[in-house]
């Protein structure tokens, strides 16, 4: 019978073969830029045309899907053949910077270079006193994207939702409360509700889930609690514990959110966004990077609200994606010009121009903001978030390894079969132990 | 291919042209057999003795990798989780194949398409399959519960998950299962059954003392490599359960894989998949061994 892995296969192959290439021919004098979003990568081309027109230099944007870029990156990387630029973020370039894989961009571009570029993204990827990579794309806070018809059917006004606050030491709170009034059951009835069914829920809430980056993270930050202190893992805190046993009630005792097993990663992936975009989840907290997605697909008025505030105020994470100039280049004079181009305003004018994504580069951003303008979308609850202070985003070498090891345990905690604190214990210590193993 | 060498040497007398005929007919497949097997094999014994993640150089840790896996209890519970689905999974299937088989081999209006029917679950790539079962089975916006109105939960339960992925595994595969019983069933001579049942031998009493022992090489091998294909189970899962709820689905091939591609801990994985590579190994010699006394 055959045995068949597709995709393990397929990996396994590209490995073979990198293994046996040796060193793969280098295109001719094309410089390669890798990355993985098709939306930027459609204004990578359109920049690189203006590039070439210009400098005569030609790029090749080679376009490869998320699911297996780190696996084709590594793979290339080990034959000898790794692009010249390519698109890394937080977690993944501390391996690669100490691998010596990756030149410093201050000894390529100079230090100055750094003014023009947002400040968050290049302290994100600064270490051992260097920055390893040109910002290209700097992610605003988190935020609640909120299903304007839903509110009107429940009563709800946009000014409460834009008000919610959350106190995991009180009774209730606003934001259980406006949960609970957008929550409702075939029948109509919302949680607490005599006769309220949690089996047959037809709307939920709020979009509480495993989701590190949209969930996690604020509920942590937003108690004074955070997920990583460094690279050690620190989510078992008492404040952290008291964080996410609120996240974790919102959906097993108060039932305003999908259960865990429809949300838990990795098989839940997009799950609330789909929700949302059904119109079965009222409040969507998520970001920008979702805000393409919403604007195209969601049959509903909708619009931005800010963070909802805990204890210590409302705290968001922010990321940045930045393109990484590879150590091993046969072509370090274009290599050199290809990251200049895309160091300027002139270069990124295009990733912000259909409001994909918003470029690190500060003087490219007004056409981030201009298109939002246009198309009556007010983005500023996204980014006035970041006022207030940020949590640290995840970090660290072998993050992977990590993952793997609490992945499991947390979605347990999730799914109420774990208590919190206990399977937070165990989670942390055994993303550190793998962090430490693998370090 | 080992039949012809066998027979050139037993005639000792195979004159040149005839070897350089040989030669250059077997060349394609050995060829395949050097590219696709000899080569990686040869590479996962090398890099079962290397610590690489295939940025820096690889280094050698001898058995370290082995010795390690003495320790990782992620490995040893993804080994139990996978006997375990096996041991629903393989009876099953084989059970079913050989009822259905027995239903099959005699033609009655409609069986051939019912037999096409039965097939086509094999026909579809097993991440298809995944996905397809996912949406069925989803607590959220799936088949079931957009039909009974309720949240149900099944593959979120830590007991019913296994169960569940084993079972879609034999919906998957027992199409292809009973193709073999069908064709083992079909090629036994009608007079022992005509005989059998001047004998009186009931339809149980037929499959039980004639059929069934006539059709052992073929029971044997659908066994055999239906746990070998077994302990390599990996898209289904990946689609159905990513392994989860927590590790209640992690079979190895997964685990490997998350090694190996998540974790670029290659070393570790090589040595994963030697050991997973053994048991295989262990059940085809089994096998071989099963169909020799056959003989």
């Amino acid at each position: 019978m055959t045995v068949r892995r597709a995709a393990g296969a397929a990996s396994v192959l590209a490995l073979a073969a990198a293994l046996l290439a040796g060193c793969a021919p280098a295109s001719e004098s094309a410089v390669t830029f890798r990355l993985w979003d098709p939306q930027a990568a459609d204004a990578y081309e359109a920049s690189f045309e203006e590039f070439r027109e210009e400098t005569g230099v030609p790029v090749d944007v080679e376009l490869v899907p998320w699911a297996d870029y780190w696996t084709q990156l590594r793979v290339d990387i080990a034959s000898g053949a790794a692009p010249d630029v390519f698109w890394t973020n937080a977690t993944a370039f501390p391996e690669y910077q100490r691998a010596g894989r990756l030149l410093p961009i201050g000894s390529v571009l100079g230090s100055d270079a750094a003014d023009g570029w947002e400040p968050r993204v290049v302290e994100q990827y600064t270490a051992d006193g260097e920055l390893w990579g040109v910002p290209q794309l700097t992610d605003p806070g988190i935020g609640i994207f909120y299903n304007a018809d839903a509110l009107a059917a429940a009563g709800v006004t946009a000014d409460q939702v834009a008000d919610l606050s959350w106190d995991p030491a009180a009774e209730t709170d606003p934001l259980r409360e406006v949960a609970a009034a957008l929550t409702r059951d075939a029948a109509g009835q919302s949680p607490g509700k005599p006769g309220f069914d949690p089996e047959r829920v037809e709307q939920w809430g709020y979009s509480a889930s495993n989701d590190l980056n949209a969930i996690l993270l604020q509920f942590l930050g937003s108690n004074g609690a955070a997920w990583q202190d460094g690279d050690e893992f620190v989510f078992d805190s008492p404040a952290a514990v008291e964080a996410l046993a609120y996240v974790v009630d919102l959906i097993n005792a108060d039932r305003v959110a999908p259960p865990a097993s429809a949300t838990n990663p990795p098989a839940g992936g997009d799950a609330a966004r789909d929700l949302f975009l059904q119109g079965r989840i009222a409040l969507f907290q998520t970001g920008a990077y979702n805000l393409a997605n919403i604007a195209e697909a969601a049959p509903f008025d909708w619009g931005i609200a800010p963070l909802p505030a805990g204890p210590a105020g409302a705290i968001s994470v922010t990321n940045g994606v930045v393109a990484a100039a590879s150590a091993d280049s046969d072509a370090p004079d274009e290599q050199r010009r290809v990251l200049e181009w895309i160091a300027s305003p002139e270069g990124l004018r295009h990733l912000g121009a259909d409001g994909s994504a918003l470029p690190a580069v500060l003087d490219a951003q007004d056409a981030y903001f201009g298109f939002w303008a246009d198309q009556g979308v007010d983005v500023s609850p996204l980014l006035d978030v970041l006022d207030n202070g940020m949590v640290q985003p995840p970090q660290g070498a072998d993050y992977p390894a990590a993952e793997n090891a609490y992945r499991p345990i947390l979605n347990e905690v999730f799914a109420g079969r774990e208590p919190v604190e206990e399977g937070l214990r165990r989670a942390a210590a055994a993303a550190n132990e793998a962090m430490r193993r693998d370090g | 291919m080992t039949a012809n060498q066998a027979a050139m040497r037993r005639s000792g007398s195979a004159s040149r042209a005839d070897r350089r005929a040989a030669a250059i007919l077997l060349a394609p497949s050995t060829a395949g057999l050097v590219a696709f097997f000899l080569v990686p094999i040869g590479v996962v014994l090398w890099l079962v003795t290397q610590s690489w993640d295939l940025l820096g150089e690889p280094t050698w840790v001898g058995l370290g990798n082995l010795t390690a896996l003495l320790r990782d209890e992620g490995f040893g519970r993804s080994l139990l989780v996978t006997l375990g689905m096996g041991l629903i999974a393989v009876p099953l299937q084989v059970l079913l194949g050989l009822a259905l088989a027995v239903a099959l081999a005699r033609p009655v209006p409609g069986s051939a398409l019912f037999g096409a029917a039965l097939l086509l679950p094999w026909l579809a790539a097993p991440l298809v399959v995944g996905v397809l079962w996912r949406w069925i089975l989803s607590p959220v916006g799936g088949v079931i519960p957009e039909l009974t109105g309720r949240t149900v939960d099944l593959l979120g339960d830590p007991v019913l998950a296994p169960v569940l992925v084993s079972l879609v595994v034999v919906w998957s595969n027992v199409g292809y299962v009973t193709l073999f019983f069908v064709a083992a069933l079909v090629a036994i001579p009608r007079e022992y059954e005509e005989t059998a049942m001047l004998e009186g031998a009931g339809r149980l009493r037929r499959l039980w003392s004639v059929e069934l022992p006539l059709i052992r090489p073929t029971l044997f091998f659908v066994l055999i490599t239906s746990c070998v294909s077994f302990f390599g189970l990996f898209d289904t899962v990946v689609a159905l359960t990513g392994g989860g709820p927590g590790a209640a689905t992690d079979v190895v091939a997964l685990h490997v894989y998350r090694a190996a591609f998540e974790e670029f801990d290659l070393g570790r994985a090589a040595a994963m998949a030697l050991v997973l590579g053994g048991i295989q190994a262990v059940l085809l010699v089994v096998q071989w061994r099963l169909l020799r006394s056959e003989r």
